[in-house]
């Protein structure tokens, strides 16, 4: 059979251009090689097709092939030359590795969502004097309450103590937003003294100037 | 994962026509052509081939970009011009020892239908321009015994130029004309008193480097797409040809082994998937890196693996599994 003319665009349409697609058609993945001049479409052919059963499969596939165009060249021609069960084996880890990707992204995330949320009572200066109540994670962490003492065992004492607090620091940190910095600290002083004095009833107090050291919570 | 469906493209095989047939010698005096070249001569390479789902269309040399549109440009013209056989501009191949220029001319050659020729030419080259002496007689050029001995006036010839020892000046300017084709159509044969028509030859320029490939002066060897052509013949590319760097990196290696097992098995005419699988698979397992790889100690050529896949071809032919 001999070639006509009207096989190819004139050259006034301008100059020839092969290229690899992947198409979506829902959970349906496919490989279009295509021969064009302009808008004009010389040959094409589907270099493979398949179905996935879903979404998110087909999301991880399409990622695969996205990230890695020159994997995307080599699957357009193995897709066509190669034997079908080998496409499978080979694509199967890559979706597996996509995975475990997925899931190592979103653990990460989600510990960091966690390290953001972080609460906890920090020494603010070396000597001990001052407590802060932080939020965050070591990078960026906000303060929501703080309380000064004037000795070292002051602190402490109230260290021994507001650890067995009911609610723990988010239960303070709750409080503070309500009742503003000032009040907390009486009210908290306040509780801490009567839980001294009923566990000194209780005799479960020890003599020193952290009579709450040695105590775990018992009432 | 559902079952993938694919549909291969390569060119259906037609039902062959009757070859064109050319004249390619005007004699000037009463002298008969040598070689018998006043014959008519077969034109190849038309019908199919120049169609978009021919050669365009085939597999086997997506590993070098730009090839593709290439051909296809070269198949759209020669249909667009009326000539139902192949012939393709002026092609400059640069690339490393090893990297694939020749598999690329070869590939060309087969699936095209045309007889392939190498032409070494060095700083000496003087083709037709030597006087004669007496009743000595130099033997007609290498193009023009190409042409004799397949029969066809459109064979493919590989000029092989060595980048220490390019010709220039007047070695520059006798080579032009045989390859230029503004002017080759009636080139001039003084000491066979004719003139021949070498326009219907597509010609393929291989730059050769004696630089062998390491994986040590990967990154300092100087770039093959750098390379300088004689002025002259740089303008004739840039006017009338392409050039194509051939320099498959590591990305494309495994494209490369699986190009090269569907060719080695189209050749043989078994390019089934499952040889094409099993033949691939021989060859990469056993050239798993390609060039520029960290891990491979030394880089492999791309004679390596065709001769490689044909091994395995063989092999599994015998019912082995390779």
């Amino acid at each position: 059979m001999m070639v006509s003319t009207a096989d190819w665009p004139k050259r006034e349409h301008g100059d020839l251009v092969s290229s690899i697609r992947l198409q979506r058609h829902g959970n349906a993945l496919s490989l279009i090689w295509k021969l064009s001049c302009g808008d004009i479409v010389v040959a094409s052919s589907e270099r493979w097709r398949s179905d996935f059963g879903d979404e998110q499969e087909a999301d991880d596939v399409e990622d695969i092939f996205t990230r890695e165009r020159e994997f995307l060249s080599f699957w357009s021609v193995a897709s066509s030359t190669l034997p079908y069960d080998r496409l499978a084996d080979w694509l199967q880890p890559l979706l597996e590795k996509r995975r475990a990707d997925r899931e190592s992204e979103h653990s990460r995330q989600e510990m960091e969502l966690a390290e953001a949320n972080q609460l906890g009572l920090y020494y603010a200066d070396d000597r001990r004097l001052h407590l802060r109540l932080l939020r965050g994670s070591v990078l960026s962490r906000t303060c929501l309450w703080s309380i000064r003492f004037k000795q070292r065992s002051q602190t402490d004492r109230f260290v021994d103590w507001v650890h067995h607090r009911p609610g723990g620091m988010e239960a303070i940190a709750a409080d503070a937003e309500k009742m503003g910095s000032a009040t907390l600290e009486r009210v908290l002083l306040e509780e801490m003294l009567r839980t001294e004095q009923r566990v000194k009833k209780a005799g479960l107090a020890s003599g020193s100037h952290r009579p709450l050291e040695f105590w775990r919570g018992e009432e | 994962m559902g079952k993938p469906t694919s549909s291969a493209a390569s060119p259906v095989t037609p039902a062959p026509a009757p070859p064109v047939e050319v004249v390619v010698s005007f004699p000037m005096g009463t002298r008969a052509a040598p070689l018998g070249l006043d014959r008519p001569l077969r034109l190849l390479g038309g019908g199919e081939v120049l169609r978009p789902e021919g050669l365009a269309s085939t597999f086997g040399i997506d590993h070098v970009p730009g090839l593709r549109t290439f051909v296809a440009e070269a198949a759209r013209g020669q249909a667009l011009d009326g000539n139902d056989w192949y012939r393709q501009p002026p092609l400059v191949l640069l690339g490393d020892e090893g990297s694939g220029r020749s598999f690329v001319s070869a590939w060309i050659a087969r699936n095209a239908g045309l007889p392939l020729f190498r032409m070494p030419v060095r700083g000496n080259f003087a083709a037709g321009s030597a006087t004669p002496n007496g009743q000595e007689r130099p033997l007609p050029v290498l193009p023009l015994l190409a042409m004799a001995s397949s029969v066809c006036a459109n064979p493919i010839v590989i000029v092989e130029l060595d980048l220490d020892d390019l010709p220039e000046g007047q070695s520059e300017a006798a080579l032009i004309r045989m390859i230029d084709p503004r002017r080759n159509s009636r080139w001039m044969d003084v000491e066979h008193d004719a003139f021949f028509d070498l326009g219907r030859i597509s010609w393929i320029l291989e730059v050769r480097n004696h630089v062998p490939p390491s994986r040590t002066d990967h990154d300092t060897r100087p770039n093959r797409a750098d390379v300088m052509l004689p002025p002259a013949l740089s303008d004739l590319i840039s006017d009338v040809g392409s050039t194509i760097v051939v320099d498959c990196p590591n990305e494309l290696h495994r494209l490369q082994c699986l190009d090269v097992a569907f060719e080695v098995c189209a050749e043989a005419g078994r390019a089934d998937r499952a040889t094409v699988g099993a033949v691939y698979d021989a060859v990469h397992v056993r050239h798993p890196h390609g060039r520029g790889d960290r891990w491979c100690d030394r880089e492999p050529k791309c004679g390596t693996l065709v001769a490689e896949a044909k091994r395995a071809l063989a092999t599994y032919g015998n019912g082995v599994v390779a």
